[in-house]
């Protein structure tokens, strides 16, 4: 009895001073989160060619994601639930599921910062190594693993990273995919030598190493275990000039996504900038080599990715201009973009009152020049170097042009408009593998204009065209949006294919939606029809099958 | 001087960190057929079934089929491959007359959906019928390393085909024989296709320029079945001693366009588990005959 009494009142006072202690904790924890769930409604449409037996009973489409991050000074944990049941049309059927797919923990000092569980990181441009999420697109390429990433003086950061790639659901087991390690180091001059802190040169330098390892199993081709790669980097700025670049180059890597060839990859980005007060100017070129680069030699879809490749087109936003969107082609290409925006004066000729913006940008991607790699070996064989390729010659073959003019004019307090000239070549059978279809040729004018009626209420319109004899023909396209801030919009749209040369195809695929916002939480609510097509973000596409019904998307964060 | 030597440091690091390995040509191991050296007949060991699901408007499926061709080369008689034209990529275009023609078959349409094979996309097959309904599609670029695990398995059954085909009336007669090579539990079930190599027929194909070969040629299609979408069963659930043998015949009437000399039986005994709805199919042996032998040279 005595020592229960004894073991009662020792836990009662190392209780109440761990309580004091645990409320302590309490004012200087910080948990912050936020959520999102899109929910789908099918229903049939037999114009679009949807029935019911192609819906087969799944009328309701899924995706939502929570994720909560707790901190307490210098240490941060967190973790992100997931949900696809089922996925929303478009997204890979793969992701049907739910469950914690991220959980973190990390310790964060002035000179070193150590994470265990996912994490996202990138090294340089992301070349040889990119780790992110892309919600819209159903992408995570997240590392489960450790990091490290250590400051051991100013202006100096090394980074090592080891781990296995999330592959939707799928755990890691022993060969089931690579195991991927990698180190980066980036040296700031300017932070890093006192001498040049308030030097007009501002330079810093960066190298990164990655390797994956990968169990041979295949019976007939010799598969390297350990695929390394390597990039270069360094950025400069002089006054009003900046420029940038980095090399990458990977061993060999024969991998389906290559056909099984054995030639080594390269990649090389350069761009330069110049801007002054109302007028910029920017120019990137970009050429790649055979450098996908996945910690799963047999995987082709967008899964799976070490590396991160970007596309330098334009990314278009508005409807029409997006239909044709340009995604990277990793097995090789070249390319350059270039950019000019001017600002007219306020009060000139051509400016008039509030001035105007003039912004033209030109791209064009071609293939690479590919070339028998010996007398008895054709291009591309499977279990050879594949080809060879002279570094800075483009092909004949393009990929993708677009020029488009932008010009901004306000023309009252009340009015102003956004009009935008698009011409944009399109290897549909390249970019899309719609083998032996035709490049399409389009050219496209949007007319974006907004009236205020008061401070808060405003009314925009997007008038929208786009024209082409290849694919699915001519487009019309029209929106009205409605806002009265800060909480609500409605709007309705249509796209009209009234070119198509298939005349019950020629469809309306008219939405109408509205949403509101309050604070950091926001619902909207669409109804209509989506037409076939492809989202991008970054060179990285999915596609969007045509679809009808309700879609209704709720977000927070806290 | 202290911070150039950490960098040093830690670039040397890095490159030791990324291991890599350079392989030196030949990049492919080379053989006689067989496989790994481990014979080259089904008399003796296991042979593995790749159906290669397929479809004339199919842009990428030319790949898979090169790529069974390239197992077959690696691994002799001891790979079968059936293709089987199945799904949407394989329905005949009534407004295109390049893609009219209909490779579908009964066996192969009930195979698609068991399998929902096309959903998940062509090309892509089935080694063995390797994982059941629910994880029995394999990706082509997979193909290779199930293929050798399969052909590496217990040797459990020897399926003998005889061809006796009457150019007369057209009529083929075919003898199968399974003979089990220990005792076994369970049922199992024998399954016998028609088979035909070099049908010339047009077929999407996206590394040939245009997108079309108008003069493709299919090889190891499947034209029909002789005993049923799914075959018979053998045994009734009763159990087999080892060296039992369990024989059946066939008849079969050709069809215009089925030429005998490029025709072949399939025939390959499986395990169905009796489970709901016999989930598990797995093959256990598969074996082919020429309908007219061919002449020795």
């Amino acid at each position: 009895m005595r020592k229960l009494l004894f073991i009662v009142s020792a836990l009662l006072v190392f209780s109440t001073a761990s309580y004091g202690q645990f409320a302590d904790y309490l004012k200087k924890s910080e948990v912050h989160g936020s959520f999102e769930v899109d929910g789908m409604y099918y229903h049939a449409d037999e114009a679009m060619g949807i029935t019911d037996s192609i819906i087969d009973g799944r009328n309701f489409g899924f995706n939502g994601f929570a994720s909560v991050t707790y901190s307490l000074g210098k240490f941060s944990a967190g973790m992100r639930y997931e949900a696809y049941l089922p996925p929303i049309a478009g997204f890979d059927p793969k992701l049907e599921g739910s469950g914690f797919p991220n959980l973190w923990a990390s310790y964060n000092s002035e000179k070193l910062s150590f994470t265990v569980g996912n994490f996202y990181e990138q090294f340089g441009n992301g070349l040889i190594m990119r780790t992110y999420e892309e919600w819209t697109l159903g992408y995570d390429n997240s590392i489960n693993g450790a990091r490290v990433v250590i400051t051991p003086v100013k202006g100096l950061i090394l980074k090592g990273v080891y781990g296995t790639q999330r592959y939707f659901w799928s755990k890691y087991e022993k060969n089931n995919r690579g195991i991927v390690k990698g180190a980066d180091i980036e040296l700031n001059f300017n932070d890093a030598f006192q001498s040049m802190e308030s030097s007009k040169l501002r330079l810093s330098l960066g190298a990164s190493a990655v390797s994956k390892y990968q169990v041979d199993e295949d019976p007939i081709y010799k598969l390297p275990r350990n695929v390394a790669s390597f990039a270069g980097r360094m950025n400069m700025g002089l006054g009003r000039v900046n420029f940038s670049t980095e090399y990458a180059y990977k061993i060999n890597d024969p991998s389906a996504m290559n056909e099984y060839i054995y030639k080594p990859g390269q990649a090389l980005i350069a761009s330069i900038s110049y801007s002054t007060r109302g007028f910029g100017a920017f120019a990137m070129f970009k050429r790649i080599d055979n450098m996908s680069y996945k910690s799963d030699r047999t995987v082709t879809s967008n899964a799976l990715d070490i590396s991160y490749l970007p596309a330098i087109t334009e990314a278009h936003t508005y409807m029409l201009a997006a239909m044709y969107p340009y995604a990277t082609q990793l097995n090789g290409e070249i390319g350059y973009q270039l950019q000019i925006n001017y600002k007219v004066p306020k009060k000139s000729k051509l400016g008039g009152k509030y001035g105007m913006g003039i912004s033209v940008n030109y791209s064009q991607v071609n293939d690479i020049v590919r070339t028998a790699p010996s007398d008895t070996t054709e291009i591309g064989v499977p279990g050879t170097l594949g080809y060879e390729s002279d570094f800075f010659k483009f092909s004949d073959h393009v990929f993708y042009r677009d020029l488009n003019i932008e010009i901004d004019k306000k023309f009252s307090k009340k009015f102003k408009g956004t009009f935008t000239y698009i011409y944009q070549d399109f290897d549909i059978a390249t970019i899309q593998g719609h083998t032996g279809e035709p490049m399409i040729t389009s050219h496209i004018g949007i007319a974006d204009i907004t009236y205020k009626f008061t401070s808060k209420k405003a009314l925009r319109a997007e008038i929208q065209g786009l024209f082409t004899d290849q694919d699915k023909g001519d487009w019309a396209a029209i929106l009205l949006e409605y806002t009265i801030s800060p909480h609500w919009f409605f709007s309705v749209a249509d796209q009209y294919n009234y070119g198509n040369p298939i005349q019950s195809d020629q469809l309306h695929f008219y939405t109408g939606s509205f949403g509101y916002t309050h604070k950091t939480s926001r619902i909207s609510v669409t109804y209509g029809r989506q037409r076939e097509g492809v989202v991008c973000v970054g060179g990285v596409c999915r596609n969007v099958p045509a679809s009808s019904g309700f879609y209704v998307t709720l977000s927070s964060s806290f | 001087m202290k911070l150039y030597r950490i960098f040093a440091f830690m670039l040397m690091l890095a490159v030791a960190f990324a291991a890599c390995e350079k392989i030196d040509p030949p990049y492919k191991v080379v053989t006689d057929g067989g496989g790994n050296g481990s014979g080259e007949s089904g008399d003796t060991v296991r042979n593995v079934l790749i159906e290669d699901f397929t479809g004339h408007t199919c842009v990428n499926c030319p790949s898979a089929a090169h790529k069974a061709h390239e197992l077959i080369n690696f691994y002799g008689q001891r790979v079968v491959v059936m293709s089987v034209h199945a799904g949407w990529f394989a329905r005949p275009d009534a407004h295109d007359p390049l893609f009219a023609t209909d490779f579908r078959t009964e066996s192969g349409e009930a195979w698609n959906t068991f399998w929902s094979v096309d959903i998940q996309g062509n090309p892509n097959g089935l080694i063995n019928r390797l994982g059941g309904a629910a994880n029995g599609v394999i990706n082509p670029d997979n193909w290779a390393p199930v293929v050798e695990d399969e052909s590496q398995k217990e040797f459990l059954a020897k399926v003998t085909i005889n061809n006796d085909y009457n150019d007369s009336n057209k009529r083929l007669s075919v003898e199968v024989e399974a003979e089990f090579q220990k005792d076994m539990e369970g049922e199992y079930w024998l399954y016998v296709g028609l088979l035909q190599d070099s049908i010339v027929a047009p077929q999407k194909d996206e590394d040939v320029e245009g997108g079309i070969d108008t003069n493709y040629v299919h090889m190891h299609t499947l034209r029909t079945s002789l005993n049923g979408i799914w075959g018979e069963v053998l045994n009734d659930g009763e159990t087999i001693v080892e060296k039992a043998t369990y024989d059946k015949t066939y008849t079969l009437d050709f069809e215009d366009d089925w030429v005998p000399e490029h025709c072949h039986i399939v025939a390959f005994v499986y395990y169905a588990s009796n489970e709901g709805l016999y989930d598990d199919k797995y093959v256990i042996q598969v074996d082919q005959e020429s309908v007219i032998p061919k002449l020795e040279e």
